[in-house]
């Protein structure tokens, strides 16, 4: 078994134990005419300050903090609590009061982007190894940019070794929209083959109005574009990882901030 | 945008002196001594002269009675050549570790690692010139003065030692093979010794017949006697009996020392296999074995028309066991050799004649595993990872950043994290070979062989003392970029240097001052190489290649 298979393993006993007792002690608490939202909220604050301390031991790396990789384990199964617990703090799924439901729904967000994230954790290493090109994501509009070069060196090659201007003029009306920058990206995120069925048709568009020794430049040129098909998907792809955090991180330090205003609210008021 | 610039004067290789107190009247004193006196100085180049390579290569050490020079298992990159006074090599068995003061590495505390949060320079490449102006070699040296031995008979009474004397030449082996020290040596009386770095030694043995003749034997001697020492199959020999197999081995260097040339045009031209120099064919009569002393070889059989790797050797395997044994007790002459030996780069090899097994070895044998049929045996995809990876000698790599692109995300917090913790600069590109889902990203493999050092004429590439990871002296570096020539997997960088303020660093012909960078595997930090540790997918490791099988799922 892995070191983090086992880590996964000790965060879910934890975890499940740290619940099976809190929700033992809210019924006692409950039963004792008690109010038992108030260890469930401060245990469900200091796991929310656990989950955001994630993002700070990245930023601490220069120091032995322990593996991002128990993190991480520990991030996703404490994550799974907090979404437990959050239910047995409020009762309910959806919260009474303006200020609670915006808490919820930005709790909710966080949670949901959270599950996303891991799936996508899970999802998109393997989508981008089967891809079969590594490339770095912040290249990407260079490798296009020599693509795009080669392709318009072999469609003015082949304007001048053919005497016709077909393969040219049908560069510029279509191909040089493909060839511009990445394309087709929801289609690549979502697994569908948008590009290369564009390549294919307007590749079989042009053929047949061409002779053999241009039919063989518009080859080398759709080689380029099945390159490019590539290398977008991998645009796609990686870029939706690094988008998707643009969402959690903030959201997540939304929700940080309503629950210390709910805190200071639940003490000046309930109290 | 920057626009002023620094001058500096460009760093040349003798900028630095190995000893800084070395002057012409030491040098003139070394040229009397029988060992420099008749070497022909008209065969050295005027880039390189003799007297330049004693006054820069080397430095004059006194150690005191009891001194420790050279310690077991350090990495050096010198020689040493006794000039007056006699030492002591510790033979058998090794001295203590706590006996040997080993000495603690100058890593970060917590806070001043910690501190790299608000000191590193958001402009990259940074560096305070004025460090440059003074620089010390020190960090390359292979001599560690201070540590005392405290009682020199007992020492004596309890350890096997031999006493080396005056214009006796020792640390070669380590110096000139990239090897760990194979013992330790200490000064019995006071004595003045030469420490010649390795480059100066290069050169020495380059251009003068003697001295090359002379390290070489020594070379030879000592690799053969400390190898055959070290080999399991003869731990059970007395001293007169090690003898005579040490008489009869001999020994053999297969394939060229500065391998990355030829590893390099096979990349360039595209092919996966070199097919490497042949040391012993398929189907030879098995006439002795042959025990690897230092570099790599590749084991293979015939199948199809190719050759297939079914193991590679590193330092201390064994070729040819299997054959020549079961032919003794089988008392069979029709055995022969079941698979061929090619070097990878080059190797050091010691072929221990039939003979000698037959009369010392084999009566006392238990029968080696039979496990060249069980690699013969294999499915033939299950190689496939095996290949690639001989193919492409990262079999070298002690500690290579392998991903199992599989769980990697590409989020490149592995290269925040490296950038973060030397200066708010990466020192490794999350980019390399890949084959199925595993890459060899370009960070320092820190190899077994590493050839990036074989040229760099300051001495600024070394192996760490501490853990022998190779490290770039960044105040002796000249930035000549021979070492990132040399890397045959390119993985060393050369950078431009800007001063505090950012203004790039450039010499009085207004170009570019350039510093060799690379993974140092984060051996000032605190806990160990930070990429590893950031990798929150799990998908990062560095492996030893030599060790258990890098690629195995469940390996941690």
């Amino acid at each position: 078994m892995r070191a983090v298979h086992r880590a996964y393993l000790i965060f879910w006993l934890a975890a499940g134990a740290a619940f099976i007792f809190l929700v033992w002690n809210s019924w006692q608490t409950w039963l004792q005419n008690g109010e038992p939202a108030i260890v469930t909220g401060y245990t469900l604050a200091g796991l929310m300050v656990f989950l955001a301390l994630f993002n700070s031991r990245k930023k601490l790396s220069m120091i032995p903090l322990g593996r991002a990789a128990y993190w991480t384990a520990a991030h996703a199964v404490f994550g799974t609590l907090t979404l437990a617990l959050f239910f047995v703090h409020t009762g309910t799924f959806w919260p009474g009061g303006a200020y609670e439901q915006l808490l919820a729904i930005l709790f909710y967000l966080v949670s949901i982007s959270g599950i996303l994230g891991y799936w996508m954790q899970k999802v998109i290493p393997r989508r981008l190894t089967e891809n079969g090109l590594e490339i770095i994501w912040e290249r990407v509009p260079n490798e296009i940019a020599q693509i795009r070069e080669q392709a318009e060196t072999i469609v003015e090659e082949a304007a001048e070794k053919t005497a016709s201007d077909t393969l040219a003029r049908y560069y510029s009306e279509t191909l040089a929209w493909y060839f511009r920058r990445p394309r087709f990206l929801v289609s690549h995120f979502f697994g569908f083959q948008s590009g290369r069925a564009y390549i294919r048709r307007e590749t079989t568009a042009i053929a047949r109005y061409l002779d053999d020794d241009e039919r063989g430049y518009l080859k080398q040129i759709e080689d380029l574009a099945h390159i490019k098909n590539r290398i977008d998907f991998a645009y796609a792809v990686n870029g939706m990882a690094k988008i998707w955090l643009l969402f959690h991180v903030p959201l997540a330090v939304g929700v940080l901030m309503l629950m210390i205003w709910h805190i200071i609210l639940v003490h000046v008021y309930l109290l | 945008m920057v626009t002023a610039v620094e001058t500096m004067a460009r760093p040349q290789r003798w900028a630095t002196p190995f000893g800084p107190e070395m002057t012409e009247d030491v040098v003139d004193e070394l040229m009397q001594l029988p060992v420099f006196r008749d070497i022909d100085e008209d065969r050295f180049p005027a880039s390189t002269p003799l007297r330049g390579i004693l006054l820069n290569d080397t430095r004059v050490t006194v150690y005191q009675p009891g001194e420790i020079v050279v310690r077991e298992g350090d990495y050096g990159n010198s020689a040493f050549l006794i000039i007056d006074g006699y030492m002591r090599v510790v033979l058998n068995p090794n001295l203590p570790q706590n006996m040997l003061g080993r000495l603690s590495t100058k890593k970060k505390g917590m806070f001043e690692a910690l501190s790299q949060l608000w000191t590193n320079s958001w402009r990259p490449e940074v560096r305070d010139p004025d460090r440059y102006q003074n620089a010390e070699a020190s960090g390359s040296s292979g001599g560690m003065a201070g540590v005392f031995l405290q009682d020199i008979p007992v020492i004596l009474d309890k350890h096997q030692t031999a006493q080396l004397g005056p214009e006796m030449i020792f640390g070669e082996l380590a110096a000139l093979g990239r090897v760990p020290r194979t013992a330790s040596i200490f000064a019995e009386s006071e004595v003045r010794v030469l420490e010649i770095r390795w480059q100066g030694l290069r050169e020495l043995r380059r251009f003068d017949s003697t001295w090359k003749n002379k390290i070489d034997q020594a070379y030879r001697k000592n690799a053969l006697h400390n190898a055959l020492q070290e080999a399991p199959m003869f731990k059970h020999l007395n001293e007169a009996q090690l003898k005579a197999v040490e008489d009869r081995t001999l020994f053999e260097t297969h394939g060229a020392f500065d391998w990355h040339t030829s590893y390099k045009r096979m990349l360039a031209q595209g092919r996966e296999m070199e097919h490497g120099t042949p040391i012993a064919k398929q189907g030879d009569y098995p006439d002795g074995i042959l025990m690897v002393r230092a570099g790599f070889a590749r084991v293979s059989a015939q199948l199809g028309n190719g050759e297939r790797t079914l193991t590679y050797l590193g330092a201390g395997d064994v070729y040819g066991l299997e054959e020549i044994y079961r032919s003794w007790r089988d008392k069979d002459s029709d055995i022969v050799m079941e698979t061929s030996l090619t070097a990878l780069g080059y190797v050091d090899l010691l072929r221990i004649p039939r003979q000698v097994l037959e009369e010392y070895v084999f009566p006392t044998m238990e029968p080696p595993t039979q496990r060249l049929a069980e690699l013969a045996g294999a499915e033939i995809s299950s190689d496939a990872l095996k290949e690639w990876a001989v193919g492409r000698r990262y079999i070298n790599g002690t500690r290579a950043m392998l991903i199992d692109l599989n769980r990697c995300t590409r989020c490149d917090d592995c290269v925040r994290a490296c950038a973060s913790t030397h200066g708010g600069n990466p020192r490794f590109i999350r980019h390399g070979a890949t084959f199925d889902h595993w890459m060899v990203a370009n960070s320092c493999m820190h190899c077994a062989d590493p050839v990036c050092m074989i040229g760099c004429p300051t001495g600024a590439i070394h192996r760490s003392m501490l853990d022998g990871s190779v490290v770039v002296n960044d105040d002796t570096c000249i930035g000549c970029g021979t070492c990132a020539a040399s890397c045959p997997y390119d993985n060393i960088r050369l950078v431009q240097v800007a001063n505090l303020q950012g203004e790039p660093l450039v010499d009085g012909e207004h170009k570019p001052i350039l510093k060799a960078t690379k993974c140092d595997f984060c051996s000032s930090n605190p806990g160990g190489p930070a990429c590893q540790r950031a990798c929150p997918h799990d998908a990062l490791r560095r492996v030893d290649f030599r060790g258990p099988d890098p690629f195995r799922e469940s390996y941690q």
